[in-house]
C-alpha cells in the first residue's frame, strides 16, 4: 500500500493539511503527484500573491487557470509587506485585461490601484462580474469615474478603499452615490490618508440604499457638518417622502421614532417590502469610526445603532464629551461583543456600563492615569471577567506588567491576549502566572517596543504548551 | 439496562454492577474481539450494523452473531479497539470549551495519540484505511495529520525513496516544473 494508492478522499484530507510550499515540493516527485497537487480542491481558498504579471507566460496562466484560482493579492515584490508598499507609492504593471481573460472567476482581489483622474478602474477590471471582495489601496483619484466603475461590479459584497490624494474628493462626495447600485454590499470601508471633508447627504443616501450592509468603517473622515448623528438616525429626506407616500410601507412611522426592540420586526419587513434596495433603518453589526472627527453621536443615533456588535473608535486628542457618549452608548447597546477604544482617554468608571454581552476589549493603558487603568481592568473583571475572551492592552508599561499577574484571576477564560508598549523587564513571577490561562490560544507581543528578550517568551511558550501560539 | 445483560453476582463491585453489554467483532482473518457496546459504537459503521442486527428490541448480546469486519485485519482491529477504548474512557462526552467554537484545539494531536501513532508506514496507512472504513473521523484525522507532518519534513528525493515512487519526469519536464515552482515561491505560505 503506497501513498498514491490511498483512496482519493483520504489523499484529500492529507494534502489539504499542507501549505502551498509543501505542495510545490510534492509536484516535483512524479507526474501523478504533480497532477494531484494542481487539483482545484487544494487551491480554492488559497490566496495567490502576484508580484508582476509580465513575468508570467503561457504555462503560468495555464497553471492558474487549471487550479481554478479564486483569490489574488498583488504586491510589487514578494518580500514586501502591504504596509511598506503603501508608503512607497508604487503601483503595479499588471495587465488587467490579460488577467481577467485568464481568470474570469476571480472572487477577491487585493491590489494597489492608481486610478488616474477621470480614468476610473483599469480597463478590463469592470468585467469581473464574480468579484465579491475588492480591497484597493493607494488610490490617487477617487472621483466619479472610479465609483461609477466600482458600482458595476455587481457581485461585490466587500469593498475596502484607501485613498491617498483627496483634493478631488472634497466637495465631490456625490460620487459615493454610485455605490448605491451595489445591492449585495455587506461591508464598506473607506480610509483616507489625510483628513477629508465628506458630504453628509451623499453618505446618508448611500447607507440607506444598501440593504445588506452590516459593517461600516470610516477612517479619517471629517464631515462638513459637525454632527453626523443624522446619518445613522434617519434616512435621507427624499427617501422619507417616498416611503411615507407609499401606502405599502406602514412602518414609515418608525423613521422618526427611537424604535428600539419593537422596531426590529419593522425593519425586517422593510427589507422584504416592495423596494428591497432601500431601508428606513440601518442594521449595522460593526461600526468603525477610527480617526474620524465628529464621532460623538446623539441619543437618536445611539438608539438607532442598537444592533451593533462591534464598535471601534480610536480617537485622537482629548474629547470632552467622550466619556458621556460612551456612558450612553454602552448602556444602550445590549448585544455589543467587541469594543475598541484604544486611544480614547476614558475614566475607568465607564466600564461599569459595558453590557454583559461583551467578549473582546481593546484598551489603552497610558491615556488613563495608572491607577485608573488598573481600576478599569478591575471594573471590567467585575462586569464580565469570566466571560471575556479577548483582551488587547495598548501602551503597557513595566508597572502595568506587574498587574498582569492577576490576569488569570480576573479573566480566566481569555483566549486572545495581546500586549503592546514598553514592557522592558517582565518578571518571572508574572510570566509563570500567564501560564495559568488555560484557554489561551494566542498571545501576541509583537508590538512591544522594548522586548524583554526572546528567551522570556520562549519560557512562556513552553509554559502555555502547544495549544497557545506565542508571537514575539 | 445493565441488569438484563446477565445475573448480578452481587459482588459489591460498583463496576460490575454497571457492566455494559458486550459485542463481538470479527476481523477479516476471523479473529474475534469482545468489546463494550458503547466503545464499539464509536465507529459509526459498527453502530449502524449493531442497530440493524439488534432491531428495535433489546437483544440478547451473547447469542448475537459476531459483527463481520472483513476489510480489517486482526492486528489492525486490535489497534483500533485500543484507540477507541482509550478515547472512550478519557474523552468526556463533550469537552468543556468556552462558548465560542475553538475547534482548532481539538485539531492538535494529543500526546497519547502521538505515542499511539508511532508505527511503521504500512501500519499507519492500514490504520487510516480502517478508520475510514469504520468511519471513526477522529482517528482518521490523527492518521492523516501524521502523514502530512512526515511529508512536510522530507525533500523531493526522500519522498520518492520513502514511498517507493519512481521519478517519471523527463529532464525537460523536471526543469519546467521547477520553474513553475519558482513562481509558487511567490505565494502566501500560510494556509
Amino acid at each position: 500500500m503506497g501513498l498514491l494508492e490511498l483512496p482519493w478522499d483520504i489523499q484529500q484530507v492529507i494534502f489539504s493539511k499542507l501549505d502551498s510550499r509543501d505542495r510545490a515540493a510534492l509536484r516535483q516527485v512524479c507526474q501523478r503527484l504533480c497532477d494531484t497537487m494542481d487539483d482545484p480542491t487544494f487551491w480554492k481558498s488559497q490566496i495567490v500573491r502576484l508580484s508582476s504579471i509580465r513575468r508570467f507566460r503561457e504555462p503560468m496562466w495555464n497553471l492558474l487557470l487549471h487550479r481554478n484560482i479564486r483569490h489574488i493579492e498583488v504586491r510589487p515584490s514578494p518580500d514586501e509587506t502591504l504596509e511598506s508598499h503603501r508608503h512607497n507609492m508604487v503601483w503595479n504593471d499588471l495587465e488587467w485585461e490579460q488577467l481577467i481573460e485568464n481568470l474570469p472567476g476571480l472572487k477577491s482581489i487585493t491590489t494597489p490601484l492608481k486610478c488616474d483622474k477621470n480614468k476610473g478602474l483599469p480597463s478590463g477590471m469592470q468585467e469581473l462580474e464574480h468579484l465579491e471582495t475588492l480591497t484597493a489601496h493607494s488610490i490617487l483619484y477617487a472621483d466619479h469615474s472610479l465609483f461609477r466603475d466600482v458600482s458595476r461590479l455587481s457581485s461585490l459584497k466587500q469593498l475596502c478603499i484607501e485613498i491617498l490624494c483627496v483634493d478631488v474628493l472634497v466637495e465631490r462626495t456625490e460620487a459615493l452615490r454610485h455605490l448605491a447600485m451595489l445591492r449585495d454590499l455587506e461591508d464598506l470601508e473607506l480610509t483616507f490618508r489625510r483628513y477629508v471633508l465628506l458630504n453628509k447627504q451623499a453618505f446618508q443616501y448611500l447607507l440607506y440604499h444598501l440593504p445588506k450592509l452590516r459593517r461600516l468603517a470610516l477612517r479619517r473622515c471629517c464631515f462638513r457638518f459637525p454632527d453626523i448623528s443624522v446619518i445613522f438616525s434617519q434616512p435621507p429626506p427624499e427617501l422619507v417622502t417616498e416611503a411615507a407616500s407609499a401606502p405599502a410601507v406602514p412602518e414609515a412611522a418608525f423613521i422618526y421614532g427611537q424604535a428600539p426592540e419593537e422596531g426590529k420586526p419593522a425593519d425586517e419587513r422593510a427589507i422584504e417590502s416592495a423596494e428591497p434596495a432601500r431601508v428606513i433603518r440601518l442594521n449595522l453589526e460593526e461600526l468603525d469610526l477610527s480617526g474620524t472627527l465628529q464621532h460623538i453621536l446623539n441619543d437618536e443615533a445611539i438608539a438607532a445603532l442598537d444592533t451593533l456588535q462591534i464598535f471601534r473608535l480610536q480617537t485622537h486628542g482629548i474629547d470632552d464629551d467622550l466619556a458621556d457618549f460612551f456612558r450612553k452608548c454602552l448602556g444602550r447597546w445590549k448585544v455589543l461583543r467587541e469594543l475598541d477604544v484604544r486611544n480614547a482617554d476614558l475614566p475607568a468608571e465607564i466600564f461599569r456600563h459595558v453590557p454583559a454581552s461583551l467578549r473582546i476589549v481593546h484598551l489603552n493603558l497610558t491615556y488613563t492615569s495608572d491607577d485608573f487603568s488598573v481600576e478599569a481592568l478591575l471594573i471590567l473583571a467585575d462586569r464580565c471577567g469570566s466571560r471575556l475572551q479577548g483582551l488587547h492592552l495598548h501602551g503597557a508599561t513595566p508597572k502595568h506588567m506587574e498587574k498582569l499577574y492577576y490576569l488569570p484571576d480576573w479573566f480566566p477564560r481569555l483566549t486572545h491576549l495581546s500586549i503592546e508598549g514598553d514592557i522592558g523587564k517582565i518578571s518571572r513571577e508574572v510570566l509563570c502566572r500567564l501560564g495559568e490561562l488555560d484557554y489561551l490560544h494566542e498571545l501576541d507581543v509583537r508590538e512591544c517596543k522594548v522586548q524583554p528578550g526572546k528567551d522570556v517568551w520562549e519560557i512562556l511558550a513552553s509554559l502555555l504548551g502547544t495549544k497557545t501560539r506565542v508571537s514575539f | 439496562m445493565a441488569a438484563t445483560a446477565g445475573p448480578s453476582t452481587g459482588s459489591g463491585d460498583v463496576k460490575a454492577a454497571a457492566v455494559a453489554p458486550k459485542v463481538r467483532l470479527q476481523s477479516g482473518d476471523k479473529e474475534i474481539f469482545i468489546v463494550d457496546l458503547p466503545v464499539a459504537k464509536m465507529s459509526k459503521v459498527i453502530k449502524g450494523m449493531i442497530e440493524d442486527l439488534a432491531g428495535e428490541e433489546d437483544p440478547n448480546w451473547d447469542t448475537l452473531e459476531p459483527i463481520p469486519l472483513s476489510n480489517v485485519s486482526g492486528p489492525i482491529l486490535r489497534k483500533v479497539i485500543t484507540w477507541m477504548e482509550h478515547h472512550y474512557k478519557n474523552d468526556g462526552p463533550e469537552p468543556e470549551r468556552p462558548e465560542d467554537d475553538l475547534s482548532h484545539f481539538t485539531d492538535e494531536i494529543s500526546d497519547w495519540d502521538e505515542e499511539y501513532i508511532k508505527v511503521d508506514q504500512g501500519t499507519l496507512f492500514e490504520l487510516i484505511l480502517a478508520s475510514n472504513y469504520l468511519n471513526i473521523k477522529k482517528l482518521r484525522t490523527v492518521g492523516c495529520k501524521t502523514v502530512a507532518n512526515v511529508l512536510r519534513k522530507l525533500s523531493v528525493e526522500e519522498i520518492r525513496e520513502k514511498y517507493n515512487i519512481e521519478n517519471d519526469f523527463t529532464p525537460e519536464e523536471e526543469e519546467a516544473i521547477r520553474k513553475e515552482n519558482e513562481w509558487c515561491e511567490d505565494q502566501d505560505a500560510s494556509k
